[in-house]
C-alpha cells in the first residue's frame, strides 16, 4: 500500500546521483562513530554498558580488596620456576593493545631513560650507560591474563639494583613506568625489588627487537604479561597510586602470579 | 497438662543450613561458570570453540574476570562451610555412603530402561550418591586448580604437581565441564520430580531421629 504521506510529485531520482557518494559517506561515518563511542564506553570503564553502576562499583571494590590479598600472598623471596635455554621461544610472542605492524620503533641513539619522583639522582640514562650495569638473565614463563604462556630468556639489570643505584626511596609504595607507546604501568615496591624483576635489554642473548620493547622493557616473573611495559621512557617512584592502561579498563592492578 | 516437645519430630531431609548453602552455591556456581566462559573466550583451549556472548557474564575479559574473582569468595567460603557441616553432622556419611558397585550397575540399568523410582526422597540411590560425590570432588578440584592458575608463582609446587600451568588450566576447564554436565542432569531430574525441588526450598519430609540431617 502506498503511504498517505508520500507526496504525489516525487523529485527526479537523478538529482541525488551527484551527491550519492557524500550521502553514503555520511551514513558510514555516523555508523562508525556510533560503534566507536559504544566500544570506547565499554573499554574505558572496563565495564559492560548493560550492567548497573552499583554492581560495577561493588566489583571494583572487591578487585581492590583482592589486590590487598594478592600483596599479602606475595612472598618477596619466592622465585618463579626457571627453565633450560632449549625451551625458549624465538622470537617471543608479541602482545599489545594494537597490532605488531603498528609498532613505532624507538631510536636508541636519541632515547633517554628519564627518572622522576622519589629518586635522589634523576640524571637521564643512555642505552650505553644501562648496558654497563651488572647484567642478570632469567629464563621464565610469561603468563598472559588471557591464558596463554611461553618461556622467554630475558637479560638486563635487576630493577632493585637500578633503583638502589639511583638512590630511589625503596620504602615508597609504587614504581611507575611511562612508555613510548602511551602505555602507563605501575607495580608495587615489593615486586619491583624481587630478584626476578629486571629492566630487560636482551632476549635470548640478542638486543631486544623493536616489537618487543627496544631499547628497554620491564620483565618480571611475578606478574601477568600486561604488567610488563615495553619501550620504557621514564621511571617514577611515588606514593601516589599511578594506575595503568589496562588497570583503568578493569584489569586487576596487582596482577600478581 | 504440660506441653512437651514431640519426641519423634526428627530433622528435616534438608535442614535450613543445607538449603541456604545449596542456593548460595547455585548462585555462585552460575556466576563462576558464566564469567569463566567470558575469560575462556579471550584465549580458547579448544580451537574454534567459543561460548556465545549471551551466555557469558561480562562483555569482555575484564568484567568477566571481575565477576570471577568476586564470585570465588562466595563459592569458596560457602563451599568450605558446606564441607565442614557435612562432615561434622554426619550428613555425608549418612547420605553418600556406602556405594556398592552392584547397586550402581543395577540403578544404571534401571535408569536406561526408564525405570526411575523416586518414591523415597530421603534415600539416594547409588547413581545419585556417585554423582553427588563426583560433583563435590569437582567443586573442590576447581578451587585447587583455580588457585594454581591464579598464583602459579606463589604456589609453584602445586602447579608442577598438576603438570604445569597449561595443564592446570585445562584441568580447570575440565572441572567446569564436569560441573555443567552434573548441573544439566541435576536440574532436569529435579524438574521431572518437582517434589525434590520443593524439598530443597521448604526442607522436605522429616527424618526419623536415628538419622543425621
Amino acid at each position: 500500500m502506498r503511504s498517505p504521506f508520500r507526496p504525489d510529485d516525487l523529485p527526479e531520482k537523478a538529482v541525488l546521483d551527484d551527491h550519492r557518494p557524500l550521502i553514503r559517506g555520511l551514513e558510514r561515518r555516523g555508523l562508525f562513530r556510533g560503534g566507536l563511542s559504544l566500544g570506547a564506553l565499554a573499554i574505558l570503564t572496563g565495564c559492560d554498558v548493560r550492567q548497573p553502576e552499583a554492581v560495577q562499583s561493588a566489583l571494583l571494590s572487591i578487585s581492590r580488596f583482592n589486590d590487598g590479598v594478592q600483596a599479602w600472598l606475595f612472598d618477596p623471596n619466592k622465585l618463579a620456576p626457571t627453565y633450560p635455554a632449549s625451551r625458549v621461544l624465538k622470537p617471543p610472542k608479541f602482545n599489545a593493545y594494537y597490532n605488531i605492524n603498528q609498532v613505532r620503533p624507538v631510536n636508541g641513539a636519541t632515547w633517554r631513560l628519564e627518572l622522576a619522583g622519589l629518586i635522589a639522582d634523576r640524571r637521564p640514562w643512555t642505552v650505553q650507560e644501562i648496558d654497563a650495569l651488572p647484567q642478570t638473565t632469567d629464563i621464565i614463563k610469561h603468563i598472559c591474563v588471557e591464558g596463554w604462556s611461553y618461556i622467554g630468556e630475558w637479560s638486563g639489570v635487576r630493577l632493585s639494583t637500578f633503583l638502589r643505584r639511583v638512590g630511589a626511596d625503596t620504602r615508597a609504595k609504587y614504581v611507575a613506568f611511562h612508555t613510548a607507546d602511551d602505555y602507563p604501568s605501575s607495580i608495587d615496591m615489593a615486586s619491583a625489588l624481587h630478584p626476578q624483576t629486571i629492566l630487560a635489554v636482551r632476549y635470548a642473548g640478542e638486543t631486544i627487537a623493536d616489537p618487543f620493547g627496544y631499547p628497554l622493557r620491564l620483565r618480571t616473573s611475578t606478574k601477568l604479561g600486561y604488567k610488563n611495559p615495553k619501550w620504557i621512557t621514564a621511571i617514577e617512584v611515588t606514593n601516589t597510586y599511578p594506575g595503568g592502561y589496562w588497570e583503568s579498563r578493569g584489569f586487576s592492578w596487582f596482577g600478581g602470579l | 497438662m504440660v506441653m512437651t516437645v514431640i519426641p519423634d519430630a526428627g530433622q528435616r531431609l534438608h535442614p535450613m543450613p543445607i538449603r541456604i548453602m545449596h542456593w548460595i552455591n547455585a548462585f555462585a556456581m552460575i556466576v563462576m561458570i558464566t564469567s569463566g566462559w567470558g575469560i575462556y573466550d579471550d584465549d580458547v583451549i579448544i580451537r574454534g570453540f567459543f561460548f556465545p556472548e549471551w551466555a557469558r557474564l561480562g562483555g569482555w575479559a575484564a568484567p568477566s574476570l571481575l565477576y570471577h574473582f568476586a564470585g570465588m569468595w562466595l563459592l569458596a567460603v560457602n563451599g568450605l562451610c558446606y564441607l565442614i557441616y557435612g562432615a561434622v553432622t554426619g550428613r555425608f556419611r549418612d547420605r553418600l555412603l556406602p556405594i556398592r558397585v552392584s547397586e550402581l550397575v543395577e540403578t544404571v540399568r534401571d535408569t536406561l530402561h526408564l525405570r526411575i523410582s523416586h518414591e523415597d526422597l530421603t534415600t539416594y540411590n547409588a547413581v545419585q550418591k556417585a554423582l553427588y560425590i563426583v560433583v563435590i570432588v569437582a567443586g573442590v578440584s576447581q578451587v585447587v586448580t583455580g588457585l594454581a592458575i591464579w598464583k602459579p608463582v606463589q604456589i609453584s609446587g602445586l602447579v608442577s604437581l598438576l603438570g604445569g600451568f597449561q595443564t592446570a588450566r585445562v584441568l580447570h576447564f575440565t572441572g567446569m565441564v564436569v560441573i555443567v554436565g552434573f548441573l544439566l542432569v541435576h536440574v532436569l531430574l529435579s524438574l521431572l520430580v518437582p517434589r525434590t525441588l520443593w524439598a530443597m526450598l521448604t526442607g522436605g519430609p522429616r527424618l526419623d531421629r536415628s538419622r543425621s540431617p
